[in-house]
This record gives C-alpha cells, structure tokens and sequence, in this order.
C-alpha cells in the first residue's frame, strides 16, 4: 500500500530537488546561493527520512550530520558575509 | 487492513508533505528577491520535511529509526528560523536590493543605527585632528557647541510629538524652551568663534573649525525655524493618516542629528570613525528625504479635507524637519572633508 504514496512523493521530491539546483546555479548573490542550499539539504533530509522507512534504517543515519552540517556551514558562511569573520 | 490504513494515512502526510516541497522550491525559482526566496524556501519546505517526517514515523520500522526522525525533525524546527534569519541579515548588509514592488523596508533605520553603534564601540584609537592640549581646549568649545545643539533638537522633537499627539499646551512650553535653549547656543557659538578667532591654530585648522560651527549652527537655526512655526500653530486639525509618517519623519531627523553630534565629538578622537559616521549622516538624510515624498503624497491626497491654516502648518513642519536635515548632511560632508583632508597629512 505504501509504495504507492511513497514513490509518487519520492519523485516530486526530486523534481523539487532540480528546481533548488537551479537556483544555486543561477543565484545572482551568494546569499540566494545559501538560501537555495539550506532549501536542498532540508529536502534532502525528507528524502533521506522516506527512503530510510521504505528501503533501510541504515539511510537514516545520515539525516542528523547532515542536518548539523548544513546548519553551521549556513551560519558561518552568513558571517563571513557580512563582514565579522576574515 | 488495519495495516493498509495506516499505511495510506502515513502515504497521504508524505505526498502533502513532498507537495509542500515542491511549492517552496517552485517559489525559490519564481520569486523575484532574497527576501522572498527566503520566505519561500524557509518555511514552505520545512513544513514539507514535517509531512515527510510524520509520514515516515507512523511506518517507522524500530525504535532506534523513530528516534532518529524525531531528533532531526526537532533541530530542523529549531535551526530552519535560525539559519533564514541569518541568510537575510547577511543578505540585506551585503547591500542586497528588493524587489521594486516592496512597499516599505522597516529594517532600514534599525540597520543605520546598529552600525553607528558598532562603529561607536570598536574603540580603534586613531589619528586625531587637534592634537595639542590648547588646540584640544579650543576644539572642545565647538563639541559643546554640537552637544546644546544636539540639547535644543531633541527638545524641539518632544515638540513636534506634542504637536503629533494634540497635546497643545506641552508643546507650546517645549517650543519656547527650544527657542530659549536655541538661543544660548547661539550666544555659546558667538562666543566659540570668537576663541577660534583668536587662538593660535593654523589658519587651515582655524578656518575649518569656524566653519564647522557656523554649520552646526545652521541645524540649530533650522530648529528654531521649526520651534516657531509651532508657536504659530493654535487650533487646527490634520489628517491623522498623516501621523505616523510625520512621526517617522522627526525620529529620522532626531536619529540624523545623534550620528552627526558623535561625528563631530569623534573628529577628535578618531578620523575614520568621524568620517564613516558622517557617511551614515548621509544615508539617514537620504532616508529622510524618501520619508517626506512619501508623506507629501499622502498629505496631497488628504489636502481637501483640510482648511488652509491646517495644511499651511503641517507643511512648514515637514519643510522645516527636512531643512535640518539638510543643515545635517552640509555638516557631515564638511566632516568628512576634514576628516580626509587630515588623514592624508599622515
């Protein structure tokens, strides 16, 4: 029963996925940058959450490191935006 | 299939939610600014992974698997806010415009005033104008100056309050006391230009501190101008669509003549810091400007149903608060002309 919800939503996840690389190609500033990647790794982390309760629990291992990483990767990246680090 | 229900109530939150996903990047790629792409891609896409993550704990095979969703679930909620906010706060110091539609950007004042305050807390200790301790008495009097000025203003913006509140009698006592402190400034100022005059600086340091004062002076003379158009004011009646920008307007004003007093306090104690201050001067006198077209529009929409003398008084109050300004940003480029011009004789 499952696979039928699951897989339709795995798809529009990554056709979503393609819309956010768009924007991390394209994005005039690198703040639109940053926000197009804070949007694809929380994405990325639903898509980790799917795939980890339809295929295996190890894919779920993943999800927290990621989630830290693109946390203080985006705060860092802010401050040296505007100016306070190096 | 009590199983298969719950397997499709754990489907149908995993579609709404990748839905949700698909909304947020649709509008990251079709959305015209940071700001909005920011709103977009915050918080329709953690409401995405939410669905997603509900979805996947009503299926979630082991404990261990529950535990994990539930934890990266509540620091995403915890970290999402954080993370857009800092991306707009860099964005928007990073000089990041907005889209031509946006209406109004309330952040503006509060960015001009929190780096004056960075400025005025860095503490670099750099190259002073007046260095010797005669010339540092003489420099002094015009600081002093700048601050019964700086004294004479914001009594003056308690007026103008007053006056927005409808408080007549308060705002008649606050105008004469303007008009009265305005006055003993003046008489400080006569008497500073009288020691500069006299003292023994170089004529180049001589003649840019008169000027400094007679500048400074200009503020306080737009100040009174203002002070006595209050004065005038008896009964009348405004459009109180008007309020709130008029507002805005004197605390733009009061905030332009702050920066500009620890502009000058700062010319004896650091160069650059003076000179970047009256940068800001600058910007806030632009901000002032687009403040009063904005309400001169809407005081021309409102001007049928006011009577001559009304309009006639709330238009001075604008004139007025727009001329010191201007008296502010004549100061501040005589600022930074000292400033550079001093820097360069290192």
């Amino acid at each position: 029963m499952i696979e039928y919800f699951a897989w339709p939503s795995l798809l529009i996840l990554i056709i979503s996925l393609i819309f956010c690389f768009y924007r991390l190609a394209k994005g005039p500033s690198a703040a639109d940058q940053l926000t197009a990647y804070g949007t694809l790794s929380s994405m990325s982390i639903g898509i980790f959450m799917l795939v980890g309760v339809l295929v295996d629990t190890l894919f779920l291992e993943a999800v927290i490191p990621l989630a830290l990483v693109s946390f203080v990767a985006i705060l860092l990246i802010t401050r040296f935006l505007e100016g306070e680090v190096g | 299939m009590v199983e298969a229900m719950i397997q499709a109530v754990a489907g149908s939150f995993m579609l709404v939610g990748s839905f949700f996903a698909l909304v947020g990047s649709l509008g990251l790629v079709r959305l015209p600014d940071l700001y909005t792409r920011l709103h977009a891609g915050s918080k329709a896409v953690t409401l995405g992974v939410t669905g997603l993550a509900v979805g996947s704990l009503i299926i979630a095979p082991s404990i261990s698997a529950t535990t994990k969703i539930l934890l990266a679930l509540i620091f995403i909620f915890f970290t999402a806010p954080i993370t857009s906010h800092a991306i707009g706060r860099a964005g928007y110091y990073s000089g990041e415009r907005m889209c031509p539609e946006t209406v109004k950007d309330e952040y503006e004042t509060y960015a001009i005033l929190d780096r004056r305050d960075k400025l005025l807390k860095a503490r670099v200790k750099g190259r002073a104008w007046l260095g010797e301790r005669r010339q540092r008495e003489v420099f002094e009097l015009a600081s002093q100056h700048m601050q019964q000025t700086l004294e004479a203003v914001r009594v003056m913006h308690q007026a103008v309050g007053d006056f927005l509140k409808g408080n007549l009698e308060n705002m008649e006592e606050d105008a004469s006391r303007t008009i009265s402190l305005e006055n003993e400034t003046d008489r400080l100022a006569v008497e500073a230009l009288e020691v500069i005059s006299k003292s023994d600086l170089s004529p180049e340091d001589r003649g840019d501190l008169l000027n400094l004062v007679y500048m400074v002076r200009n503020v306080g003379t737009a100040a009174k101008a203002l002070a006595y158009r209050l004065e005038l004011a008896e009964e009348y009646h405004f459009p109180s669509k008007v309020v709130p920008g008029l507002e805005e307007l004197a605390n733009a004003v009061m905030e332009t003549v702050e920066t500009l007093s620890s502009a000058v306090t700062q010319l004896n104690t650091d160069l650059v810091v003076a000179e970047e201050l009256s940068d800001l001067v600058s910007e806030l006198e632009d901000m002032v400007d687009r403040i009063r077209r904005d309400l001169v529009k809407v005081l021309l929409r409102e001007a049928r149903l006011l009577d001559a003398a009304s309009f006639f008084v709330v238009n001075e109050v604008i004139m007025r608060l727009e001329d010191l300004a201007d008296a502010c940003e004549d100061t501040a480029d005589h600022i930074r002309v000292i400033s550079v011009k001093y820097l360069r004789l290192i």
